[in-house]
């Protein structure tokens, strides 16, 4: 089984302008070709979280080849480990054994979201959700090798995926992925296709399942202030001439102290070095 | 099939066979002619698709403000209980404006604060929504995100149906209602619309001002949701239209209405003259300090009769700004009353003619009938010299110079001077403006004939 994981989100609370984001329409349209690239039909369930409003986006995932849906019945605004509690929670009551493998022929292999949202989120929820399941998780794909699917027979073949993910500075990381764990893609990575009118008149005839979800609690909203850096005392630059101030305030002729630096250490290691690195740099006290 | 990959679909299609009809009647359109035309044919028992190209109904859409609401007496009764207005207009005013001075005549009704009301502001997106939705609630099929992209004719070219942008996207009936607005394609493409002539159209622009309701009804003189209507002549900057303002539950619309050929003359930006509209002394103080929150345009089929398609062919009906029935005559901009209207009677037809079992141009013969025995096609034929006479130049500048000019001297006190005879006044002002005796009789004789 495939879930599509949908933030559903509303501008001014108004459904009518409701919707969920190009990366969230592309988490679906990846796991339709998932689906279509094996012999087998594996089912694909996407869950949304919001109120009433919420299911005109489940119908059009329906209409545009998902099989089934699940609205959590919560509000928008609940804090990503909340919302990735009850997502966890509604699909670990898919079906016993689902996750493990132990139920047969439907297994869980991937829970794909979006790397973000339409209310620009943290990206956290499917880190949670990977946490809350149990099972591996690989964020912000930029390119998915769909072909790479080795699915010949999903109760007993281990399924991978080959995939790119994107790094700070411009850098890019291959991952072979093992089913099951959650992945979250990029808007750019594949448009969603759109139905056909009669699909679309069918999805609106399906019943989308509702199970209810926690009250609470919600993000507070933070306010919102232009950033501002912490003032730093910087003495007057040395130097006769102005060049050579110029030089010492840019230090276009010295030694770049800052440098980047690539390790290879083990994971306690690594972690110590980063704290020392953003000591050493000012960003820690 | 369409070729959905591109996005390269044919505009036009001819299929040799005409397969099951999918439907009974395709409405292109939920404005409010289509909402109005498929509600009537889902109440009859007809299987209709109502196919929007918007997100939702009324996305899309705009207009000035304010809709007359009373022909849904029939289709809606107690439709004010549920329709989602902003405020009732209860104050009318008419502003005729040089560019220092302004001549005002202002109404007031309570009675249009009550049931069963007058007019209305309201937004699109609240009220093409609510009506699409009663649709849907009779049972239309609304496809939203859905633009019809062409007809589909058999081997014998008759209609049968509509091509949509989407994937397998043809749908299939026996009867198409065009509800597609200004510029209808659907009717274009039907061969219905002579040559286009854009000395036909105005460009309609508008800023939604944001201000609290509480300094809305200080400044406007109204309380609780009764709200004021002000139509302006001479406030457009030289180029010949009208302007606009009404008041909305906390925001403001203010625009102009811009005859096309004129505005391009003039090469004068739209929003510069709603600019300058704003800053003018009558209007400034009643949009102080109100936030920009939207600006949108639009063209209006402004020509009344003159410009009007056939309305009916075979197996395919024409109805609102699609059969360019939108009254544009000065003191009234109405045409949701009227694509309301032609929407009902467009249903009442096709639904007649289903049940007869013919939907060529004669079995829907009723539809002329119809709107001629309402306002739609009586006000229009009324009103038919109207357009041409508000826009004409001696309206647009000169008679706004000579009105207010001839008020001014009457109101003006020129003492150690006695007061001139209004006889004087009326003379002096008419040669200050440039207004010949001939052309005012025969302006004041269509005037008459048109709004008498
Ligand atoms: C600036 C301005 C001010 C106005 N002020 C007023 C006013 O105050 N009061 C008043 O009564 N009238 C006013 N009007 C006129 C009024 O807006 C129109 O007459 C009225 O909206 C016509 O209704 P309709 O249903 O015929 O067309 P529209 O309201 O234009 O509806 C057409 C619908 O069809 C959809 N559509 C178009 N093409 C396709 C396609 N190919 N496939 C699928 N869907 C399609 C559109 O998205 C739209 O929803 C104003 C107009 C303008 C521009």
């Amino acid at each position: 089984m495939i879930i599509v994981c949908w933030r559903w989100v509303a501008p001014g609370d108004d459904a009518r302008w409701g919707g969920v984001s190009s990366a969230d329409s592309s988490a679906l349209e990846l796991a339709l070709r998932l689906r279509e690239s094996q012999p087998h039909h594996e089912p694909v369930h996407v869950i949304t979280l919001g109120p009433p409003g919420a299911e005109q986006a489940l119908r059009t995932a329906l209409a545009a080849g998902a099989d089934a849906a699940t609205r959590i019945d919560a509000p928008v605004a609940l804090q990503s480990s909340v919302t990735a509690a009850a997502i966890a929670g509604a699909i670990a009551d898919l079906g016993d054994g689902l996750i493990d493998g132990s139920a047969g022929p439907t297994r869980l292999n991937w829970v794909i979201c979006g790397d973000y949202s339409e209310d620009r989120g943290s990206g956290s929820t499917p880190a949670f959700i990977a946490a809350d399941l149990d099972i591996a998780q690989a964020l912000g794909l930029v390119a998915v090798d769909i072909g790479s699917v080795d699915g010949s027979d999903a109760s007993t073949a281990a399924m991978t995926l080959f995939a790119t993910r994107r790094l700070d500075g411009g850098r890019r990381e291959r991952l072979e992925i093992s089913a099951p764990a959650v992945i979250s893609i990029e808007g750019s990575l594949m448009r969603l296709r759109r139905s056909s009118p009669m699909a679309e008149l069918a999805a609106q005839q399906t019943t989308i399942a509702v199970i209810a979800g926690p009250n609470g609690p919600v993000d507070t909203p933070q306010e919102l202030r232009a950033y501002r850096p912490r003032p730093r005392v910087l003495a007057a630059p040395a130097g006769d001439t102005t060049l050579d101030r110029v030089r010492s305030i840019t230090g276009a002729d010295q030694q770049n102290h800052h440098a980047s630096e690539t390790v290879e250490l083990e994971p306690a290691a690594a972690a110590a070095r980063v704290l020392e690195a953003l000591r050493e740099r000012g960003y820690l006290d | 099939m369409a070729d959905t990959t591109t996005g390269t679909t044919p505009l036009s299609a001819t299929v040799a066979t005409a397969s099951a009809a999918t439907f009974d009647v395709i409405v292109v359109g939920a404005g409010p002619a289509g909402s109005c035309a498929a509600t009537v044919l889902a109440r009859a028992g007809h299987r209709v698709a109502l196919l929007e190209r918007g997100a939702f109904p009324g996305a899309k859409n705009m207009y000035g403000g304010v809709i007359y609401p009373r022909i849904l007496d029939r289709l809606h009764p107690q439709w004010w209980e549920q329709v989602p207005i902003q405020r009732w207009i209860t104050r009318r005013s008419t502003m005729v404006m040089t560019e220092t001075r302004a001549l005002t005549i202002d109404f007031r009704s309570e009675a249009w604060g009550e049931p069963p009301y007058n007019g209305a502001t309201a937004y699109r997106p609240d009220f093409d929504h609510w009506l699409a939705d009663q649709a849907v609630a009779a049972g239309a099929h609304l496809l939203n995100a859905t633009t019809a992209v062409g007809l589909l004719r058999d081997a014998d070219q008759r209609i049968v149906g509509v091509r949509t942008d989407r994937p397998d996207g043809d749908l299939w009936a026996s009867t198409v209602i065009a509800c597609d607005g200004v510029n209808s394609f659907i009717a274009k493409e039907a061969g219905l619309h002579e040559e286009l002539d854009p000395a036909n159209y105005t460009l309609g622009v508008k800023e939604t001002l944001a201000l609290p309701r509480s300094v809305i009804e200080e400044r406007f003189g109204v309380r609780d949701r009764h709200g004021v209507d002000i139509e302006i002549l001479g406030g457009t900057s030289g180029v010949n239209g009208g302007g606009f303002l009404y008041t909305n539950l906390d925001t403001l619309a203010v625009g102009a209405v811009l005859k096309l050929p004129a505005l391009a003359a003039q090469q004068t930006r739209p929003e510069e003259i709603i600019g300058r509209l704003k800053a003018h002394p009558a209007i400034a103080p009643l949009v102080e300090g109100g936030e920009i929150v939207e600006y949108s345009a639009h063209v209006i089929p402004e020509a009344g009769r003159s410009m009007m398609p056939t309305l009916t062919t075979d197996r395919l009906l024409v109805t609102g700004d699609a059969a360019a029935m939108c009254l544009a005559a000065g003191i009234w901009l109405e045409g949701v009353n009227f694509a309301m209207a032609s929407g009902m009677a467009a249903g009442e037809t096709v639904a007649e003619a289903l049940a007869s079992g013919d939907t060529s141009a004669r079995g829907l013969g009723g539809y002329e009938r119809r709107l001629r025995d309402s306002f739609v096609l009586a006000d229009h034929d009324k009103l038919r010299r109207a357009p041409g006479l508000v826009l004409s130049d001696r309206v647009q500048h000169q008679y706004p110079e000579m009105i207010t000019g001839v008020v001014e001297r009457m109101f003006r006190v020129d003492n150690p001077e006695p007061k001139p005879g209004l006889r004087r006044i009326l003379r002096e002002e008419r040669r200050a403006a440039g207004v010949r005796i001939r052309d005012l009789a025969r302006d004041a004789w269509i005037g008459f004939r048109s709004f008498g």
